[in-house]
């Protein structure tokens, strides 16, 4: 790469700082005791079976529940008294963590319909420019794309060729590497 | 004198292999560009490296492992010193005299003092390390099942209340991981748990995706908050080799850093960026006012470089000998050495001398290649620190696709990390770290057996398992743990002025 890639996004100003800590504490909230919640209730649902020589599959789960749940609630309430040094978020930096997280989860899917290295390409650039805000002219754009490509084929090449990893194989590595492990 | 006799001939195996030397060789290449960029770090890029390790023997797989370690505590002190970001956690303290060296000019010359001492820390901690792992070991088998649950209680709360922002929610992060490990099958009855009717958590969760999750994929969803790297890059001028006095300087402070280190490293959950806080805030106090220290003085830099690299090997004695992992990094070791279905941890090196001796061989090369490679090849390694996060991070992604894919051959492991990787990025978000999650993950089903086996032998009787004399002492030594880590000041409502170690502790999520 020539040049270096430039942010659409300007700099947090001091005036959203509050608000954007307050979002990564709500999310980190919400996220905690939801698994606590979840894991409590689904420890208790497990079948009450003790056995002669220990003491069952739900006892164990059932004490790890209880002190999670306590350990959340404290953790929790730190967290909202804000004695915790928690790292700023604005929407926009969330959306693209969102972006990103959307993108692998279709770069993983679509490995299967195109290919490992075409999905790999693509999966480059979307991320470069959706999540990163890096912005690209078409002719960039094309250049990282034959990146993405020769980076998803020299992977290809050590991991499926040369370490037995299976993966996916599409038209380009069908080609140049003649139906390896089709 | 036999493990020095056991460690000897490792030393003459691995000095007469070619391919154990290439294997370290490259370990210690990988570490230092894995240490280098921020946002990789070494539990990220052992974890990436499972396609490759899952064809290779364990012969040579681990000394690949160990040697990424301490290749990336050599590797992190470059972006601390020409960018002032710790290119891994443990390197977080070098930023404080690295960078201010490099600011005056002298960058050249702080890279090569912090390679020589990250070489005198990884030396010393490595003697420490061959003279203590025997021992250890038979101790270690004197441990019954009850002990054992003592031991990794001891170590999980350790772990929580040394890492991270605050204790409980370092607490909350080591329980989950418990609380994932109960996923799959029950041992003793053969019931599956928490597996919603899905056959793919039968086998439980496996801890290498987990950690794909929580390092590779959340590390990179945190740096999408980081943009680009915007960062100026300190240019790698001044001489390269430091003065007579700039030795002289460095020499004590970086015995007192690896001696810290080591010490650090040993304690369970501290790991390298505990040592090097350690060791900084005692040369701090040891220095006069004129040393300068923050301003880019010799000792400030050395004595954490010095820790982080010995605390690589102190975080050893407790993987190898009691199956403890010291460190988030060693966490992820541990995985490595269940899934070759070896058991670190008392009898290890009975059951396995040549590799457990190998493994702490390939720690002496790789100390000796780290130093050789970080002096000679600077002014190389630095060009790498210009490549931009967002040509970086898809290629990381892609790795940790290829390593969760590899496992079964499905994208569902792919998913599981993704999940693991959201987790990840919401732990950083408050400070938790990630690497209690793995801790608790790797640990849990060792303290549920131990303590099932425990109850089988006492009929039952819980009160009989915490009443034997060795219990008590590890469980008392958790207990105080967590007691002395408590904001107590808070919670009775004075502030505490407590600004450094908050600054620290926050930052060591990835370690």
């Amino acid at each position: 790469m020539t040049s270096e890639p430039t942010l659409a996004e300007t700099p947090h100003e001091a005036g959203s700082k509050t608000e954007s800590t307050a979002l990564s504490t709500g999310i980190a909230v919400a996220v905690l005791g939801a698994i606590a919640v979840f894991y409590l209730v689904n420890a208790l649902l497990l079948p009450d079976t003790e056995t002669d020589e220990g003491i069952g599959p739900r006892a164990f789960p059932v004490v790890v529940a209880i002190v999670l749940t306590c350990t959340t609630a404290l953790g929790v309430l730190t967290l909202l008294r804000g004695r915790v040094e928690v790292q700023a978020v604005s929407k926009t930096e969330l959306l693209r963590v969102a972006i990103c997280i959307v993108l692998f989860a279709l770069f993983a899917a679509s490995i299967f319909l195109i290919g490992f290295a075409e999905a790999a390409a693509i999966f480059s650039v979307l991320t470069s420019t959706f999540v990163f805000g890096v912005r690209l002219s078409l002719k960039r754009a094309a250049w990282l794309l034959v990146v993405g490509l020769v980076i998803g084929l020299v992977l290809f090449l050590v991991f499926d060729v040369w370490l037995n990893v299976l993966l996916p194989v599409g038209w380009i590595e069908y080609l140049l590497f003649g139906g390896l492990n089709l | 004198m036999n493990s020095w006799t056991e460690l000897l001939g490792a030393l003459g195996s691995i000095t007469t292999s070619p391919i154990l030397l290439l294997v370290i060789l490259l370990g210690v290449l990988l570490g230092t560009v894995a240490g280098l960029l921020p946002g990789v770090g070494p539990s990220t890029a052992i974890a990436l490296l499972l396609p490759v390790a899952i064809t290779m023997p364990a012969e040579l797989s681990l000394p690949l492992m160990v040697s990424l370690y301490l290749g990336a505590e050599y590797g992190g002190r470059i972006s601390a010193i020409l960018l002032n970001i710790p290119g891994d956690p443990g390197a977080i303290m070098t930023t404080l005299d690295g960078h201010p060296m490099a600011l005056k000019g002298r960058a050249a010359s702080a890279l090569t003092i912090s390679a020589l001492a990250s070489f005198v820390g990884s030396i010393l901690a490595f003697l420490g390390l061959a003279f203590i792992a025997g021992p250890m070991s038979e101790l270690g088998l004197a441990f019954g099942p009850a002990a054992y649950f003592a031991v990794v209680v001891m170590a999980l709360v350790l772990s929580a209340t040394l890492v991270g922002n605050a204790p409980m929610l370092g607490l909350t992060a080591v329980v989950i991981g418990v609380a994932i490990s109960t996923v799959g099958i029950e041992l003793q009855t053969g019931l599956p748990r928490f597996t919603f009717g899905t056959f793919t958590l039968l086998e439980g969760v496996e801890p290498i995706v987990a950690i794909i999750g929580v390092f590779g994929v959340g590390e990179i969803l945190a740096s999408t908050m980081m943009g680009h790297t915007g960062q100026g890059l300190s240019r790698l001028s001044g001489r390269f080799f430091p003065t007579k006095g700039e030795l002289r300087q460095g020499t004590l402070p970086s015995l007192r850093g690896s001696v810290i280190g080591f010490v650090s490293g040993v304690l369970p959950g501290a790991g390298t960026t505990i040592a090097a806080f350690f060791s900084y805030g005692l040369e701090k106090r040891l220095a006069p006012a004129s040393a300068g220290m923050g301003k880019g003085a010799v000792r400030g830099l050395v004595a954490p470089e010095a820790a982080n690299n010995a605390a690589v090997s102190g975080s050893m004695v407790p993987l190898l000998t009691l199956g403890i992992p010291g460190s988030g990094t060693t966490a992820v070791l541990l995985a490595y050495l269940m899934m070759y279905g070896l058991n670190p941890g008392p009898g290890f090196f009975d059951a396995n001398p040549v590799l457990g001796w190998t493994i702490i061989g390939a720690l002496l090369i790789s100390a000796i290649l780290g130093v050789i490679i970080n002096i000679a090849a600077s002014p190389l390694l630095s060009k790498i620190l210009a490549i931009p996060m967002p040509y970086m991070a898809p290629v990381i992604l892609m790795l940790a696709l290829i390593s969760c894919y590899s496992i079964h051959n499905s994208a569902t492991d792919v998913y599981i990390a993704l999940g693991f990787g959201i987790l990840g990025y919401v732990m950083r978000l408050v400070g938790m770290s990630p690497a209690l999650l793995v801790i608790g993950l790797v640990l849990g089903e060792m303290l549920e057996r131990n303590l099932q086996q425990a109850l089988g032998l006492t009929g039952g009787d819980f009160g009989a398992v915490i009443s034997q004399p060795i219990v008590m002492v590890f469980l008392a030594i958790a207990v105080l743990s967590l007691l002395t880590a408590l904001p107590w000041k808070q919670m009775l409502g004075k502030q505490e002025d407590n600004d450094q170690r908050k600054d620290t502790e926050c930052r060591s999520n990835r370690d």
